[in-house]
């Protein structure tokens, strides 16, 4: 009896025992020992099993570690191919902030170190446990995986979690994540995937949360991605292309569908209206169009819409005014037209439920006319925004505007509004941005404006604006950006609007400005656009001027002045 | 009590919770029904050789343990276990857990290990083909190649050009 006879089975399961890391350094026994780890059985015993590779470190404030995710069927030379890898991610200029949505911070750091090919360790970790988990035996407070997921990945088909979000992951979504039927969550969101999405992740009947947003993923929607448990399908920021398919009907229990910053085409299906669980749907950012169906009225649990940037045409439904969870309502940059529904401003909070009030409405770039709802100001609990601007609205500003006092962004500017700024305006206490520039506007602007007291940004400019600049506006220490221009008022700028000390812009050519410059305008020190020309201002330019380095565009011309300064006053 | 032969007709007769470590062993009863009535033939199994300190069949004295004997042996010192856990909620096993008595109970020739393995492995007694398994891998671990061929006197049937490219394939885990 001779090791080399013992059964195939058994020489199996003996050298299964032995660290899979280092085994196939055995088949150089003799034949028989190469045979059986070489054999497909013993390659899936093996497949079993990952470990981690510490290749380096991100230096930046956290000096994250990096890790790649090996196998040990990666075979040859793993170390110099992973040490290859990952500093061909890095050397192709890994893109320091993603996503297109502004105000995402990406990773930041300055540089990486790449431990020596011959120096990287590698750290066997428990295939039942996530891989978060793995990494406490290793007390490491900060890292990132990096490199290619490998292809054994499902072989680990006992995790129901497999969340690698915001890592520097690259290559393709492995199709033998299929096999990791348990997968509860699969979270690859903000990674550098690319590729296709795998038809095979329809065998993961049991999901509640796929979440691929963020990715260089590319082409269509497999189409049998059918699960009946998901609640949250977010393939938001990618590539993807296609129809929406019709598979995601079957997803009754969707909560979630996010597809926006794609290039989805085709229409909205008018199935997504019978997805009656949902709460939130975002296909903003895509080339659909079509119209938008009444049938949004059977979404009575829709918390956000968003349907931003897309060719959508045809009006706005008056249905929608049935939805009366909707918190956010995004319809911007499409081709609606006709008018804003009037039902809009029944979106009022639910005395009832209160489980979600309209904080945020936006139908900016449309094509739509006719005059802004009277009862607007029903919609009291709008906070984050209202913008209609660019649209072809008419008739006056309701006055009923000044009853969302919690507003932080009034956008009605490009529009044809006529009438006078209604002098409540100046109770919406918590502005921060007030534009109604480009639109016909006449008579005085308030003479109370200087209650806004948060107001950064004040954008008049483009009407037929009349009377003088109320001295009020000087109490507006938030602003920053100040466009009276091309109005029709007269009087003198007041002295004190010297003290905007974060004023960056202050435009206030094309009126009938008289007076002077006040002297103390070099104590704009924030300055950086100064217009004042095409008025009847009159005097010396305060010598006080050439304190404003920062400014780049200065316009004092024509008006009456007796003299420039000199250069050196 | 059960009846066993082995395949050189030595009988044996022990407690049916015992025999019934062995799967084969049970499925066997169970099939026949009865257990008392005729003894369980294990055709593929030697049985009496020699017991460790024994002497009965002296001709054969350098091994030092009858494989069925020894097996029976191993049974009874776990007639006691708890059922094995569901392989689901296992820890992965590592070559290291081998209790301190199963470690003195293979302290044995490699012949007889392998035989024992063998004689676990046919009659479906998992636990004594797990440790018999690992106790082997405890050898090779740690080794060079060249080392393991000289434990289990191995002779290299490779062509020198065979087991260079090996060699080449396999830098990455060499040096581990």
């Amino acid at each position: 009896m001779n090791l080399q006879t013992l059964p195939f089975d058994i020489l199996l399961q003996v050298f299964s025992e032995l660290d899979p890391f280092s085994v196939l350094r055995y088949r150089r026994i003799c034949q028989r020992v190469n045979n059986v780890l070489q054999s497909p059985a013993f390659t899936h015993i093996i497949s079993r099993h990952l470990a981690l590779m510490h290749v380096g470190r991100l230096l930046g404030y956290r000096n994250e570690s990096l890790f790649c995710i090996v196998t040990p069927l990666f075979g040859n030379d793993v170390k110099t191919q992973v040490h290859a890898a990952v500093r061909s991610i890095f050397n192709s200029g890994i893109r320091e902030t993603t996503g297109r949505h502004p105000g995402w911070v990406g990773p930041t750091y300055v540089g990486f170190e790449l431990f020596p090919a011959s120096k990287l360790e590698i750290v066997p970790i428990d295939p039942k446990v996530s891989f978060e988990l793995a990494m406490v035996p290793l007390s490491i407070e900060s890292f990132r995986f990096v490199g290619p997921i490998p292809d054994t990945i499902g072989n680990l088909d006992q995790m129901n979690s497999f969340a690698v979000a915001s890592n520097m992951l690259t290559g393709p979504i492995p199709a033998s994540l299929g096999r990791m039927v348990q997968l509860e969550r699969l979270d690859l969101n903000h990674n550098y995937l690319t590729g296709n999405i795998p038809p095979a992740l329809g065998n993961l009947i049991h999901l509640r949360d796929l979440t691929l947003t963020n990715n260089e993923l590319t082409g269509p929607i497999p189409e049998n991605l059918a699960f009946a448990k998901l609640e949250r399908f977010c393939l938001g920021e990618n590539y993807l292309e296609g129809p929406i398919p019709e598979c995601i009907r079957h997803c009754v229990l969707l909560k979630t569908l996010a597809c926006g910053s794609n290039n989805f085409s085709g229409c909205i299906p008018e199935w997504i209206y019978g997805l009656r669980n949902l709460r939130s749907l975002d296909l903003a950012d895509n080339q659909l169009n079509g119209v938008l169906s009444p049938s949004i009225a059977r979404l009575t649990g829709l918390e956000d819409l968003n349907l931003g940037s897309n060719m959508l045409e045809g009006v706005i439904p008056s249905e929608i005014g049935v939805c009366t969870s909707l918190g956010e309502i995004c319809l911007d940059h499409n081709r609606f037209s006709g008018r804003i529904p009037e039902s809009i401003s029944r979106l009022i909070p639910n005395a009832i439920t209160l489980l979600s009030d309209l904080t945020y409405l936006c139908l900016e770039n449309n094509l739509l006319t006719g005059p802004i709802p009277t009862d607007i100001g029903n919609l009291t609990s709008l906070e984050t925004g209202l913008r209609l601007g660019y649209n072809q609205l008419s008739g006056p500003i309701p006055a009923s505007i000044s009853a969302l006092v919690d507003l932080v962004v009034l956008d009605l500017s490009h529009n044809q509004l006529n009438g006078e700024i209604p002098s409540s305006i100046t109770l919406l206490r918590s502005l921060d941005y007030l534009c109604l520039e480009h639109n016909f506007l006449t008579g005085p602007i308030p003479t109370d404006i200087g209650n806004l007291t948060y107001l950064q940004e004040l954008t008049l400019c483009y009407n037929q604006l009349s009377g003088p600049i109320p001295v009020s506006i000087c109490g507006l220490a938030s602003l920053k950006i100040l466009d009276l221009s091309h109005n029709r008022l007269n009087g003198e700028i007041p002295s004190r609007i010297t003290l905007l000390r974060k004023l960056s812009h202050l435009c206030l050519e094309h009126n009938d400005l008289t007076g002077r410059i006040p002297t103390d305008i070099g104590d704009l020190t924030s300055l950086e656009k100064l217009r004042l020309g095409y008025n009847q201002l009159s005097g010396p330019i305060p010598a006080s001027i050439s304190r404003l380095v920062k400014v780049k565009v200065s316009d004092l011309g024509p008006n009456r002045f007796m003299k420039y300064p000199s250069q050196d006053a | 009590m059960v009846r066993i032969t082995s395949s050189d007709s030595q009988e044996f007769s022990v407690s049916q919770d015992i025999a019934c470590q062995s799967q084969l062993i049970k499925n066997m009863i169970e099939d026949v029904g009865d257990a008392d009535e005729q003894p369980i033939p294990l055709p593929n199994v030697a049985g009496a050789i020699l017991q460790k300190g024994g002497s009965c069949f002296p001709s054969i004295s350098n091994a030092p343990k009858l494989t069925l004997f020894a097996v029976i042996e191993y049974a009874t010192m776990h007639k006691d276990d708890p059922p094995s856990a569901p392989e689901t909620d296992a820890k992965p096993s590592t070559s290291e857990d081998i209790e301190d008595r199963d470690k003195q109970f293979l302290n044995v020739d490699q012949g007889t290990l392998f035989e024992i393995i063998l004689a676990a492995n046919y009659l479906d007694m998992k636990s004594l083909l797990d440790v018999g398994c690992k106790t082997v891998a405890n050898m090779i671990k740690g080794k060079t190649v060249e080392e393991v061929r000289a434990l289990f006197n191995i002779v290299n049937d490779f062509t020198p050009e065979e087991e260079e490219q090996i060699r080449k394939e396999n830098e990455w885990c060499e040096d581990r």
